[in-house]
């Protein structure tokens, strides 16, 4: 009966091994596809990865099984589903939703904004940092380089219209020797 | 001279590196397939100002837009009406999405804790009909 057992256990964990592979490829193409399309694959990524989850304590304890004791995989298995749970609350909005608030509540302190505003500027800013990660990938790309820097993003800014708001924050690097001189040339008009 | 010294943000207002470099982080990787581009120090922190300003700039726009229409609280639509205005409409899709999902979660978040609630006074509707019946036995 035990060696049966143990047949059987190794034929499983074959399959299991399989299985994991495949599902951790679909994992991180869902992960991918779920920051791009934002979250409507959510559902489906979450039932995925409670299987992944599954799985993965599956191996565990398999491994474990071939020194003999299966125990302490229950408690393991809490965890993991409860770091889930986390993942998904930080996937409806990548940021949190409390500094957010504190960011525009900085700007005016008398400005009342509703969870729902809250919650599509949070998802505005995460496309927003994307759409500017493209412009200046795009840019570094084209200078040929291999690490992005902060002049790609300036050029980026000085150059896109709609990015003019960040002028001011973002400008392009000048030479202290010309900054120097712009300034104390235009100094006395008030700097 | 002394004005365009630098006004320091304060560390509540500045939103969290980790998060920021894991977003253009995760683009970057998706737009280069053959190998890994690393980020520059400066450029991280050109893109988490870049960022907090966008909220500035697109909060502020929203709450122009409300106070046109002559309301106190913002609401999602002023959002994506701001959005329109500050030249970024195709973000407004998965906006959208993200916060039908929102909703969604909400409806069964208050579903869920409901229905917790009803199996709870379910239980102790039974619980107590058991005792009784226990009491019943007993006697």
């Amino acid at each position: 009966m035990a060696s049966s057992k143990k047949e059987k256990k190794i034929i499983e964990d074959k399959k299991k091994e399989q299985k994991i592979k495949e599902k951790k490829e679909v994992k991180n193409k869902e992960e991918k596809l779920n920051l791009s399309n934002g979250n409507s694959k959510q559902h489906k990524d979450k039932s995925l990865n409670t299987l992944c989850s599954s799985d993965l304590e599956k191996q565990d304890n398999n491994t474990t099984v071939i020194n003999g004791p299966t125990s302490g995989t229950k408690p393991k298995r809490k965890r993991e589903e409860h770091e889930h749970d986390e993942e998904d609350v930080s996937k409806t909005h990548a940021f949190p939703i409390n500094r957010i608030r504190t960011v525009i509540k900085g700007e005016d302190p008398n400005s009342r904004v509703s969870h729902e505003a809250i919650i599509a500027i949070n998802k505005a800013t995460e496309k927003f940092l994307e759409q500017l990660t493209l412009d200046a990938y795009t840019r570094c790309v084209q200078e040929r380089k291999k690490s992005l820097s902060y002049m790609h993003l300036a050029h980026v800014v000085s150059k896109e219209r709609r990015y003019d708001f960040l002028s001011d924050f973002v400008p392009g690097k000048v030479k202290a020797e010309d900054a120097l001189k712009e300034r104390y040339s235009g100094g006395s008009g008030g700097g | 001279m002394a004005e365009t010294v630098k006004k320091s943000v304060p560390e509540a207002e500045e939103l969290p590196k980790a998060i920021v470099r894991r977003v253009v982080k995760d683009k970057l990787s998706r737009c280069s397939e053959d190998g890994d581009i690393s980020i520059h120090k400066d450029a991280l922190l050109a893109f988490s100002e870049s960022a907090r300003i966008f909220i500035h700039y697109l909060s502020a726009t929203a709450n122009d837009i409300c106070r046109e229409s002559k309301r106190q609280i913002i609401n999602a639509e002023d959002v994506f009406e701001a959005l329109k205005e500050t030249e970024f409409p195709e973000f407004i899709p998965s906006l959208k999405a993200s916060l039908e999902e929102f909703r969604m979660k909400n409806a069964g978040k208050r579903a869920a804790a409901s229905k917790e609630n009803e199996t709870k006074k379910k239980r102790k509707l039974e619980a107590e009909s058991s005792e009784k019946g226990e009491e019943g036995v007993s006697q």
